[in-house]
């Protein structure tokens, strides 16, 4: 239909989108824009919770700064919870991460390009599969999950943990939509002709220009993994081995800073707990802002194209 | 299809191995197993079978966890898709440059998810040290206990799942409406569109597969609802076994009776498979994706 109006010679087209009238406009930037300030002044007053202490928190106006000296003491409190085992978590946090997001993210790249280039037998029953594993939410799984890793003698290791949070549907299906898609037939076909095998093409035809897809992979993977608290909270036991989503849940359970019945004798209240939020949300707020241009497109081809 | 070179093959299946020996391992065998566990013998049904199933449905504390999630999915599956639609149309309507920034805002509140984002707006939520606290006394609320109470929870789940989605929602619909021809909103502008038409009867239709795709994975999470009164009830209590995945979380771990557990674990899957079965098969999911026979 389009491609018909388009050899219309009586349209005018514009490359904008048609200028309503006025009131409209300000109604529908009125709404937007307040929308967005009631989101952000939430994220703004979380950001300078941990800048007062309990009472500040009360008296000081919702919006109005401590001091940074506050956050420092922060800190400290949240590091007298079992000798600072907090750093701990940090440190597990990290080397799960990269192990989870170098195995999903390989194995999206590798498995994407795979079903992308050729056609093959099963093809189609391996898309619909992994479709299927893409739409399931991962709470769904988490249960099953553990009556199998159970099964596997892996409950309570680094190693079942790894493993189990590194399968990735949805990074596949991103690969497979961009190396079946963005990337010419002609390019593979040429490199073929080349003499290159499917190995060779990967690496020195497609990857190079995918970094951006691979980018995108590894995002949307790190958030999964580093916002994943059910799963770890499942599977691991001792509680040093915990990655920071989960052992934060353990301290805030076990310390009980909500309920005012000051069970512990640790300083730990909602200033400190606004600290942990903020220390849980930095990494991806910096990857956000980084990883910015690449987002938009990125979910896009995630969704359906029509 | 078959090849016609063996060894291209070999090299393609050496490349997906991984991936599908993941999907083998931690996919599709655990949904096997969670099948098989959930017939096996239990403290009150040695026998095992499907009674397991029937018990689990008869348990006294099934059908309050059922009502909850069944009200959380009715209400927050309707506010995210309208929230999300409505902001869409209106970014895509009326254009401006400075409306990446508002993208910006509406995706920020997403970073806190998980046990972050659960505790943070909990917090943002109370009249004493919240940031809305003048807007809540002016409404005559004080205290705490006055925005915790159980008949408010949905509504405080849902308003946690709605900030902290909406924005990667907006992003997706508001490409999908960006994607259709400029050529396409000229003519029916010329036939006499409005804007709102030119929303409902135009633009919507058009991005209709997006969101079908929304709504099913909307559903399928809000069914699985777990994060947000498991937090809240270890914090301040009165939401235990809220929904259906906590009760099958505390028959798991607290009860030890792995099997009920996932019974109720399977049901939950099952739905969740049901309808993203119905949607890729219904709405045609494949076509334009490059998937042909």
């Amino acid at each position: 239909m389009s491609k018909l109006l388009s050899d219309g010679n009586f349209i005018i087209s514009t490359a904008s989108r048609p200028k309503p009238s006025s009131p409209g406009k300000y109604l529908a930037n009125f709404i937007l824009v307040f929308l967005a300030v009631v989101l952000i002044i939430p994220v703004i007053w979380m950001t300078i919770a941990p800048s007062k202490d309990r009472v500040q928190l009360i008296t000081l106006a919702p919006l109005q700064f401590g001091s940074f000296g506050s956050y420092l003491t922060r800190w400290r409190n949240l590091l007298q919870y079992d000798n600072g085992v907090i750093i701990r978590w940090m440190e597990n946090s990290f080397w799960y991460i990269i192990a989870i997001v170098s195995l999903s993210t390989t194995m999206s790249l590798l498995g994407g390009f795979a079903l992308g280039v050729k056609n093959f037998r099963f093809k189609r029953q391996i898309l619909i599969s992994t479709m299927i594993a893409m739409m399931l939410p991962g709470v769904a799984l988490v249960l099953p999950l553990f009556v199998w890793v159970d099964k596997l003698r892996l409950t309570d290791t680094e190693l079942g943990l790894i493993l189990a949070s590194s399968l990735y549907p949805f990074g596949v299906f991103l690969s497979y939509i961009h190396f079946s898609t963005v990337i010419p037939r002609e390019l593979y076909e040429a490199a073929k002709i080349d003499g290159c095998g499917y190995f060779k093409i990967f690496r020195k035809v497609a990857l190079p220009v995918s970094k951006s897809l691979a980018g995108i992979v590894a995002f949307f993977s790190f958030l999964g993994a580093w916002n994943s608290f059910f799963l770890p909270q499942v599977f691991i036991l001792s509680g040093e081995k915990h990655p920071l989503s989960s052992g934060l849940v353990i301290l805030f359970t076990n310390v009980k800073a909500f309920c005012g019945c000051e069970p512990t004798l640790l300083p730990i209240f909602r200033s400190e707990i606004a600290l942990s939020a903020l220390i849980l949300i930095t990494p991806t707020i910096f990857l956000f802002i980084f990883a910015q241009r690449f987002l938009s497109r990125g979910m896009l081809a995630g969704s359906v194209k029509s | 299809m078959f090849s016609k070179k063996r060894d291209s093959s070999v090299a393609v299946w050496v490349m997906l191995a991984p991936y599908l020996v993941f999907l083998v391992m931690f996919a599709v065998v655990p949904i096997w197993m969670a099948l098989k566990e959930s017939v096996g013998p239990t403290m009150r049904n040695e026998a095992g079978g499907l009674k397991n199933y029937f018990l689990v449905l008869t348990d006294y504390r099934f059908l309050t966890s059922l009502k909850n999630t069944v009200l959380y999915v009715l209400v927050s599956a309707p506010i995210m898709t309208i929230v999300v639609l409505v902001l869409s149309l209106l970014l895509d309507s009326f254009r401006a440059n400075w409306h990446q920034y508002i993208r910006l805002a509406y995706l920020i509140p997403g970073c806190y998810v998980g046990a972050a984002g659960v505790l943070a707006w909990y917090m943002a939520l109370e009249p004493i040290i919240g940031p809305f606290r003048r807007v809540l006394n002016f409404f005559g609320i004080e205290k705490s206990t006055q925005v915790f109470q159980p008949s408010s929870l949905v509504f405080i789940f849902a308003m946690m799942a709605v900030v902290s989605n909406a924005g990667a929602w907006i992003v997706v619909q508001f490409g999908g409406l960006q994607e259709i021809s400029e050529e396409v909103i000229e003519a029916a502008k010329i036939d006499g569109c409005g804007n709102f038409q030119l929303a409902t009867k135009i633009k919507l239709p058009l991005i209709k597969k997006n969101v079908v795709y929304m709504v099913v994975l909307v559903i399928t999470a809000s069914v699985q609802l777990f994060a947000e009164p498991f937090i809240v009830n270890q914090q301040i209590g009165f939401s235990g076994n809220w929904s259906l995945m906590q009760l099958s979380y505390s028959i798991a771990f607290v009860e030890g009776d792995i099997a009920s557990a996932s019974a109720i674990s399977f049901m939950l899957l099952a739905v969740s498979l049901s309808a993203a079965l119905i949607f890729i098969f219904k709405s045609k999911f494949f076509e334009g994706e490059g998937v042909e026979k």
